[in-house]
């Protein structure tokens, strides 16, 4: 019986092509990845080092979205070197699938805003090395999401950084020279036309002075106005059910703060009797307005340790306050309750 | 050729599932794992996937360099947990009080509960994962991708790209050993001499996949792939009632974990 030929979304040289770039990559990836985690161990970091190689792992799926120049290669290809990676014995098992399926998505994005190497400008590459910047970057969240590892944000920041750079150079720069390199050499098949850019000197260097402006200018706005680690490291925020939201800081309080003697009985440690200054915590609760259904006190650290309290008790109590730690950020002293209460590095403190 | 997937053959219940319950089941799991964050639920967790290693014959491999380092690693995150976390209930010190010096480093609950949680989840993937590629054969599972409504086209991808590992692997040598006969050694000094290395090594290797891609393409075509909707296989994936009943049962682990989770239902006052 005959049938007739069907028309598909990709052809069998597209799906080909993936598949070889895919256990190419996959194989490599799962290399690079180990040289990663050697990197973090040499380092004395558990992870984040190795993302200076982040963009290795994303050049393949940004090569095969040059070359087969189709909606939803980047998700596919992304998926199947995934698959390669987690068949071929990747540290980080079955999440390298959904790592890798994710960076595809971001690069199939990419190909939207950027156009294929047949319709994009030479300029529009800026666009493709941007999103593979951040196809590299979105490993970290990924990672972040699935395994939390509760690092610090400046630290997490950082990394984000890395991976973000080298994605944009291994995975975005790399990758279109490769696509120059696959047009100068002819391989049998691959007659992709990728825009070559201007002889001038001047001409070829305008994406990559153009990014490193991008990345300085991001950056100081990043530092200055969202992250703010220049901002006072003794503060805290005041939310949740709540009328008057505030930050607070030590020294806008100093009239109403309040000398208490107490001392730390916990199960293993004891520190005796000893004096702290600070503001008593239902001074900035009230300063908040809980709601009328509020009834609880949740004191939350930078660490993602939490302590409740009730409302009510918290009101009535002058002997809860937060001092300042020496070196470290706020401390909650809550001399009439047992160690675990005394919460080192508070950032949170949530009216419910 | 090298063994390209960590796949072993043997004849055990697990081996017999269905290639896509196993992965189903697999991500269930998972995702239970990180939805109910209880240390205690992932050590469960963990060695139930211990002794379902034992019970498929599938050597844990606790003296591969492979399987150490990555319980180095897990080891190393609960380190820097026990040493990062201030705050809970201090055990001990690190570095007990010696005269007026110290005591330094405390080891609290809530950094032995935090460190175990990662530590524990990191292994249970890693360890989870390599069951799972250890009892699954990739063309079993490709199948099974088609059964469930995937093209063959596309599940037929993940054949090829599996089946090529090892002559990547092969060529990756040939190339390594090619650049050091003409006095190539690679470097990682500087952003710039790295991206040399890459090209020195990677352009060999892509000509290489390129051209295989190509010669691929044509033998494809020539045997009239995609050219009918259904494939013919010789090996199939099959369902059975035990595959329906794991999958409902990984299907109630992810539920329940989502119900204790929210609260819905209450943990006994001793686990929360």
């Amino acid at each position: 019986m005959m049938h007739e030929p069907e028309e598909h979304f990709l052809g069998t040289r597209e799906i080909a092509t993936i598949a070889i770039l895919g256990a190419l990559g996959g194989s490599l990836s799962t290399f690079v990845g180990y040289l990663g985690n050697l990197v973090n161990l040499a380092l004395g970091v558990p992870f984040g080092a190795g993302q200076f190689m982040a963009g290795l792992h994303v050049f393949w799926l940004v090569l095969m979205r040059l070359i087969a120049s189709k909606r939803g290669v980047g998700t596919f290809g992304g998926t199947l070197k995934g698959l390669v990676e987690l068949f071929t014995g990747s540290t980080h098992g079955v999440v390298i699938v959904l790592v890798s399926f994710v960076q595809g998505i971001v690069i199939d994005l990419a190909a939207e805003v950027g156009g294929s190497p047949q319709e994009a400008g030479a300029r529009n590459q800026i666009v493709w090395w941007f999103v593979a910047g951040l196809s590299s970057a979105s490993n970290v969240i990924v990672f972040q999401i699935v395994y939390f590892s509760g690092a610090p944000w400046i630290y997490l920041a950082a990394i984000t950084a890395l991976a973000f750079s080298s994605g944009a150079i291994f995975a975005g720069y790399f990758a279109w020279q490769t696509m120059f390199f696959i047009q100068d050499i002819g391989i049998t098949g691959f007659s992709v036309e990728t825009p070559s850019l201007p002889e001038s000197p001047v001409y070829r260097n305008i994406p990559a002075i153009l990014f490193i402006i991008f990345l300085t200018t991001g950056a100081l706005y990043y530092t200055v106005f969202v992250a703010k680690p220049f901002a006072d490291p003794y503060a805290c925020e005041i939310t949740g059910d709540v009328a008057n939201p505030f930050i607070y800081h030590p020294s806008d309080f100093i009239q109403q703060e309040v000398t208490i003697e107490a001392e730390l009985q916990g199960a293993y440690t004891y520190i005796p009797p000893k004096n702290y200054t600070g503001v008593p915590l239902n001074i900035l609760i009230e300063q908040a307005e809980p709601s009328t259904g509020a009834s609880t006190v949740r004191v939350e650290a930078k660490d993602g340790y939490s302590v409740e309290f009730g409302l009510s008790v918290v009101l009535s109590d002058d002997r809860l306050i937060l001092t300042e730690e020496e070196d470290s950020g706020l401390w909650l002293i809550a001399a009439e309750y047992e160690g675990s209460y005394w919460v080192h590095k508070v950032s949170t403190i949530l009216v419910t | 050729m090298k063994k390209s997937t960590g796949y072993i053959n043997r004849d055990t219940f697990l081996h017999r599932l269905n290639p896509a319950v196993k992965l189903f089941s697999l991500a269930f799991m998972l995702i239970a794992a990180i939805i109910l964050s209880k240390w205690y639920f992932l050590l469960a967790l963990l060695l139930a996937v211990l002794i379902a290693f034992k019970t498929s014959q599938i050597p844990v491999g606790l003296t591969t360099a492979r399987i150490r380092f990555l319980l180095t690693f897990s080891a190393f995150i609960l380190v820097v947990q026990l040493i990062a976390v201030q705050n809970g209930v201090v055990i001990f010190h690190l570095f007990p009080s010696v005269g007026t010096i110290g005591p330094y480093f405390p080891v609290t609950t809530f950094g032995l509960e935090r460190g175990l949680l990662f530590s524990l989840r990191f292994m249970l993937i890693v360890f989870s994962s390599k069951l799972f590629v250890a009892v699954t054969d990739p063309t079993l599972l490709a199948h099974a991708l088609t059964d469930l409504g995937l093209s063959y086209r596309y599940s037929f991808a993940l054949v090829i790209a599996l089946r090529f590992v090892p002559f990547f692997d092969i060529e990756t040598e040939s190339v390594r050993m090619a650049q050091q006969s003409r006095g190539f050694s690679p470097k990682i000094g500087s952003p710039s001499k790295l991206l040399r290395t890459i090209r020195m090594t990677f352009y060999p290797l892509l000509v290489s996949a390129l051209s295989k891609a190509n010669s691929l393409t044509m033998s494809m075509d020539g045997r009239g792939f995609g050219y009918s909707k259904k494939r013919t296989y010789i090996r199939k994936s099959r369902w059975r009632t035990i595959d329906w009943l794991v999958l409902v049962l990984s299907m109630g682990l992810l539920f329940v974990s989502i119900l204790l989770s929210i609260g819905l239902v209450p943990l006994h006052p001793l686990l929360r």
